[in-house]
């Protein structure tokens, strides 16, 4: 019965069925399956698959998304009910969001799923966050790396005041700065002193292990 | 132009799918004080959630208050014939980025890449109208005005660029008057347009709006320039995607025409089909031409005159792959009618500009346009009465209806049609012939200059943001 239920909700990640995965994460609740065992015997080898198809070429980014939203749908009914001192392994915790004067998101959104199905946990803040509010996201989740978007050429600006302010709060140390957006390179990632940049969202998980110097 | 049967239907599609959409949900104005005044004109306003949403009869007034004979002028006065009536080729533009002209290093572009890709692009002679084609990052945060400027001076062709915030239509105006000799004469001849992308769906910045509204003040023409990326901030079909385009500018000329009747619009599209196995835009894809080639449809169906995004590529050099994705993003803008063909000089996905791909894209726009003649009809006695003079085996080549004739042929500037013993000999890259190209153009183009006096004015209005800023001589 238990395994059949983990098998139902793997499923679900790997043809990316996110109402399907929240019904069976409550029908695994109500049969009282232990919920950090459904997360670590369905969840997580549910988006391993979905990585390796992408990796493979079987999958594209949408198959990607909608996997790692059917393992969100699911995470969401588990992770509260998760009891005493359980707790999932996370990778490291990720502050993520567009800059000021900013409004795009979507380039950001996709790296906080990747991110997400990777096992790291993630605040997204939103688009046009002001680098204030970044560093107080920071500081408030105690934030491993923070993620800066910017998708204009004008906004790319943002990216170099909120380094500048990660230096002059002490905090530059203790989060790594990780950057991207269409206009933005490598090169100008050293140039204003981030400590990494992804050209696209597969490339940003890679980075993101690089910095937690975790293995990928 | 008259639509086709095909681009007919699409265009009535498309058109009553996007009312639809507009008359429904509507677009997003996140704006108190102008949300306030569409109200007062018969706008449909939630003060709540900032969405505005069209009534038709505001849609018939403003397309009725649409100007259709909009026309564009150099420098000098003198009307871009082309305009409107076959497609005029535009410089991309504005990445931050630049394929070193020397060292072919990929670096951050400067004030001297804008001084001179303007003056290649005024040299050229396929491209039409020009932009600054890359961002001055190192004149900070008033690059917009420096590059205004740069591009005043340096071409006396159509010109088309944007300031970064309202605060600044003012000073790019009175720069674009000073020329013209006085807003009146510039509004007679207008020599620049200007461009603003909305968020799509149905999103403008409050930054872009205002600019947009300062610009129709002083009756400035304004493309509506959509940049949608199909499977991610459009739908995934084609069909999907141009309603979105659609709607998205649809509503601002029902702003702009109800606000200011009589503003001249241009109806623009650099829109794309995102690249799913990477959430990278794929801009040289087959997609790219076909999806903006929907925008020169729409913008036929309006009447109005398009600036549409081709002649593109993902390559990062000269290239097979830059060859194939130059043509294949240009032709469906020529099928299709648009009037203005965006993109020269770029690669790397409009990421970066290249000086040797420009050159290039100068030859490609050349031999496209002789492609685009078609086989002509006319009457034929002339070749005929040869034919049965010379058959059989007769040589046409010393007949005077070939010497006058063969020269129609195109003649490449910068392709080689050598044998190979003679390119080996020559031991010349594509790379390198375009380099040389570039050099020569620089070496030896001054473009015309403005009045002494005019040069000063211009730097004056700069100075106003740049204490120090002056031309180069």
């Amino acid at each position: 019965m238990s395994e059949e239920l983990y098998k139902r909700l793997m499923e679900t990640v790997v043809i990316g069925e996110p109402e399907d995965a929240e019904q069976i994460a409550k029908e695994a609740l109500e049969a009282k399956l232990d919920p950090l065992t459904c997360i670590n015997k369905a969840l997580m080898p549910g988006i391993q698959k979905v990585g390796e198809l992408f990796s493979t070429g079987e999958y594209y980014l949408p198959e990607l998304i909608i996997g790692a939203d059917a393992m969100k749908a699911a995470l969401e009914i588990l992770e509260p009910a998760l009891i005493g001192g359980q707790k999932r392994d996370v990778v490291g915790m990720v502050i993520l969001g567009t800059v000021e004067g900013d409004l795009h998101e979507i380039g950001k959104t996709l790296v906080g799923t990747m991110l997400t199905a990777n096992g790291f946990k993630v605040v997204d803040i939103g688009s046009n966050q002001s680098v204030e509010a970044f560093v107080k996201a920071i500081e408030e989740h105690g934030a491993d790396i923070v993620g800066a978007s910017a998708l204009l050429t004008t906004t790319m600006l943002q990216q170099k005041k909120l380094v500048e302010a990660l230096e002059s709060a002490g905090l530059k140390k203790k989060v790594k700065i990780m950057v991207g957006g269409a206009p933005v390179t490598d090169r100008y990632a050293q140039e204003i002193g981030a400590d990494g940049y992804a050209e696209d969202a597969i490339s940003a998980v890679d980075i993101a292990f690089r910095l937690m110097d975790a293995p990928v | 132009m008259t639509l086709t049967i095909h681009a007919q239907s699409i265009a009535d599609l498309v058109h009553e799918q996007s009312v639809d959409i507009l008359i429904d949900v509507g677009f997003c104005v996140p704006d108190h004080e102008l949300l306030t005044r569409l109200e007062r004109e018969g706008f449909l306003v939630n003060h709540e959630n900032q969405m505005v949403r069209l009534s038709p009869e505001l849609l018939d007034q403003a397309l009725k208050n649409l100007p259709k004979d909009f026309k564009f002028f150099t420098r000098d006065g003198e009307l871009l014939t082309k305009f409107g009536q076959e497609a005029c080729f535009m410089g991309a533009g504005t990445p931050v980025n630049v394929f070193d002209l020397h060292t072919g290093e990929h670096r951050s572009s400067t004030r001297a890449d804008v001084r001179q890709i303007v003056t290649i692009q005024d040299a050229l002679s396929q491209v039409d109208i020009v932009r600054p084609t890359v961002t001055a990052t190192d004149q900070g945060e008033f690059s917009d005005l420096v590059e205004i400027a740069e591009l005043i001076r340096n071409t006396t062709k159509p010109i088309v660029h944007r300031t970064l915030s309202p605060d600044r239509v003012d000073a790019a105006a009175e720069m674009l008057f000073a020329v013209a000799g006085g807003e009146k004469e510039f509004r007679t001849k207008p020599n620049f347009a200007t461009l603003y992308c909305p968020i799509s769906p149905g999103y403008f910045t409050p930054e872009n709006i205002h600019c947009m509204l300062k610009w129709a003040e002083y009756g400035v023409p304004i493309t509506l320039l959509s940049m949608a990326m199909g499977g991610a901030s459009a739908p995934a079909t084609l069909l999907g995607e141009l309603i979105v385009i659609n709607a998205d500018i649809l509503a601002w000329i029902v702003v702009l025409q109800i606000l200011f009747p009589g503003t001249p619009l241009l109806y623009g599209s650099v829109s794309a089909v995102l690249d799913m196995k990477t959430g990278l835009l794929a801009l040289g894809a087959p997609e790219r031409g076909m999806i903006n080639s929907g925008a020169a449809i729409m913008a036929n169906y309006y009447d109005m005159r398009s600036m549409c995004g081709g002649l593109s590529s993902d390559a990062k050099e000269l290239d097979a792959q830059a060859g194939f994705e130059k043509v294949v993003t240009a032709i469906p803008l020529l099928k299709e009618g648009a009037s203005i063909i965006y993109g020269a000089g770029a690669t790397d996905a409009g990421n970066t500009i290249s000086y040797q791909q420009l050159i290039f894209d100068n030859e490609i726009i050349a031999g496209i346009r002789r492609m685009w003649e078609g086989i002509t009809i006319h009457d034929p006695s002339e070749e005929v009465e040869l034919i049965k003079k010379l058959t059989p085996r007769g040589n046409f080549m010393a007949e005077d209806h070939t010497r006058k004739n063969y020269r129609r042929h195109w003649y490449p500037e910068i392709i080689s049609r050598d044998t190979y013993d003679t390119w080996k000999e020559k031991g010349e890259s594509l790379d390198q012939t375009c380099n040389q190209k570039a050099n020569e153009i620089l070496d030896s183009h001054r473009p015309a200059r403005l009045p002494y006096k005019v040069e000063e004015e211009l730097e004056r209005i700069v100075r106003n943001y740049i204490p120090d800023f002056e031309f180069e001589n």
